[in-house]
């Protein structure tokens, strides 16, 4: 696996826990360019279903869910029925995860995303306004522009693509009710991975 | 050359400690034999600037977690982890270990055991983190005699001890947890000494670094107040706290629910 031997300073500006997006509140507006160099705005989506998707490619978390396929057919799965994924990597530079825009377009391309969009968020604007804090941290904004969904992808917090089929889908389970209008179950709760590299 | 000898020959000829990634190693050690249960210990080494993480990891990291290749007729308990530190990764608060820790595990041997120790072996996951990277480490384990012979009671003196004698209600009221320590007339301990460390997860905010106080109207009683935890639920397992002081002593208490 490939280090970032880069010693970053530690931020002084260490932010405290907060509260900040809880189900029910309004999701943050953004704006932020694509691995593919376009804009994009929450606003562009008004009226639909919105999944935002922490990651890191060299977090081994994200790693067992991309190398079992596991994140790739979710994505498939749901973009089908119109949802709008935005995949956002806000790895700061000389991170773990951090990639060019051109590297990044090419990795989530090797990597058979099927993502709508990847989301450059390298000053971690965008992941501080929604308090992700693990990599994969998922997120559902509902059709009114609401906090639908802020937790974990699946139960088991390990690095082994093998209890990805075993675990409990936290993350597709509040996904379908969301498109099926449901009540959502276990709106929030924790993430596991690895701590977002602002 | 039969396969007990083959078993017996890759016990001895493989190497102690693994490097489970780059930046730290493994290994598993048993102390003398004994009746009913073998004390074995996990030595994970780490480089300079990455930790690894407790029972309870905090936010993100990840708990060590083992699968043990069990001989016929053995059993074994969970891992027993010493007392961690506080650290954060990025911004985020965790609990565990820099440098080295030493973990505990007991095996059963079989009713009957004669004391020879059959090859055991074991895959060993866990995760070792520093403010820029998260790596993984994943370590096949081969249980080895250690050499020194206070090496597994020294690791084994170092896990916290269940106070039994201890009462601890936690009440929660607004967002905030109400913890009320009662201790035995002739304990011999003095909780406000004590750093506290929430073995559950999700009840107590890991940012917070609660410490008792002396009640003022009775002496064997020692309260505190910490913020809950961003996921904490009433209806949830009870708090448990490790509970340290710089002597080295620790202790373990559960809440009365």
């Amino acid at each position: 696996m490939k280090l970032l031997s880069t010693a970053a300073l530690v931020s002084a500006f260490a932010i405290a826990t907060s509260f900040a997006v809880v189900p029910g509140d309004k999701a943050p507006d953004f704006t932020a360019k694509t691995a593919k160099g376009e804009e994009v705005s929450l606003e562009d989506y008004k009226g639909k279903i919105v999944v935002l998707e922490w990651t890191n490619f060299e977090c081994p978390f994200v790693q067992k869910h991309y190398s079992g396929k596991n994140m790739q057919n979710l994505q498939k799965d749901y973009t089908g029925q119109g949802v709008v994924w935005l995949t956002v990597n806000s790895s700061a530079e000389g991170k773990q995860g951090y990639l060019e825009a051109s590297e990044l377009d090419k990795k989530v391309t090797d990597e058979g995303s099927m993502a709508s969009d990847v989301l450059i968020d390298t000053d971690g604007k965008i992941g501080k306004a929604y308090d992700a804090k693990v990599t994969p941290h998922m997120m559902i904004i509902d059709k009114d522009g609401k906090i639908a969904y802020t937790g974990a992808i699946d139960s088991k917090s390990s690095t082994d693509a093998a209890d990805v089929e075993s675990a409990d889908k936290l993350f597709a389970n509040a996904l379908d009710a969301v498109i099926n209008g449901d009540e959502v179950p276990n709106a929030k709760n924790e993430p596991y991975g690895c701590s977002v590299k602002y | 050359m039969n396969l007990k000898t083959l078993l017996l020959a890759a016990a001895i000829f493989t190497p102690t400690a693994v490097h489970a990634n780059e930046k730290s190693t493994a290994s598993w050690w048993y102390a003398e034999p004994q009746t009913h249960k073998l004390q074995t210990v996990i030595e994970l080494k780490l480089k300079e600037g990455w930790h690894t993480y407790w029972e309870n990891p905090g936010e993100g990291g990840m708990t060590p977690e083992i699968e043990i290749e069990l001989p016929k007729g053995w059993a074994a308990g969970p891992i027993q982890f010493p007392v961690p530190k506080r650290f954060t990764t990025g911004e985020l608060p965790g609990f565990g270990y820099e440098n080295k820790v030493l973990l505990c595990l007991n095996l059963i041997p079989p009713f009957g055991f004669d004391g020879r120790i059959p090859p055991i072996t074991a895959k060993l996951d866990y995760l070792i983190c520093n403010d820029n990277a998260c790596v993984p480490g994943k370590a096949n384990l081969n249980l080895k005699l250690h050499d020194e012979s206070n090496f597994v009671p020294a690791a084994y003196a170092k896990i916290p001890k269940k106070l039994d004698q201890a009462k601890m209600v936690v009440t929660p009221k607004d967002d905030l947890l109400e913890i009320r320590l009662t201790l035995p007339n002739d304990a011999q301990i003095n909780p406000a000494e004590f750093e506290i460390f929430p073995l559950t997860r999700n009840v107590i905010d890991p940012d917070e670094n609660p410490r008792f106080k002396a009640s003022d109207d009775d002496p064997t009683t020692w309260t505190t107040t910490a913020k809950q935890n961003e996921y904490y639920d009433p209806e949830g397992l009870p708090l448990t706290i490790v509970i340290s002081n710089p002597n080295g002593e620790s202790y373990q208490i559960d809440s009365t629910h």
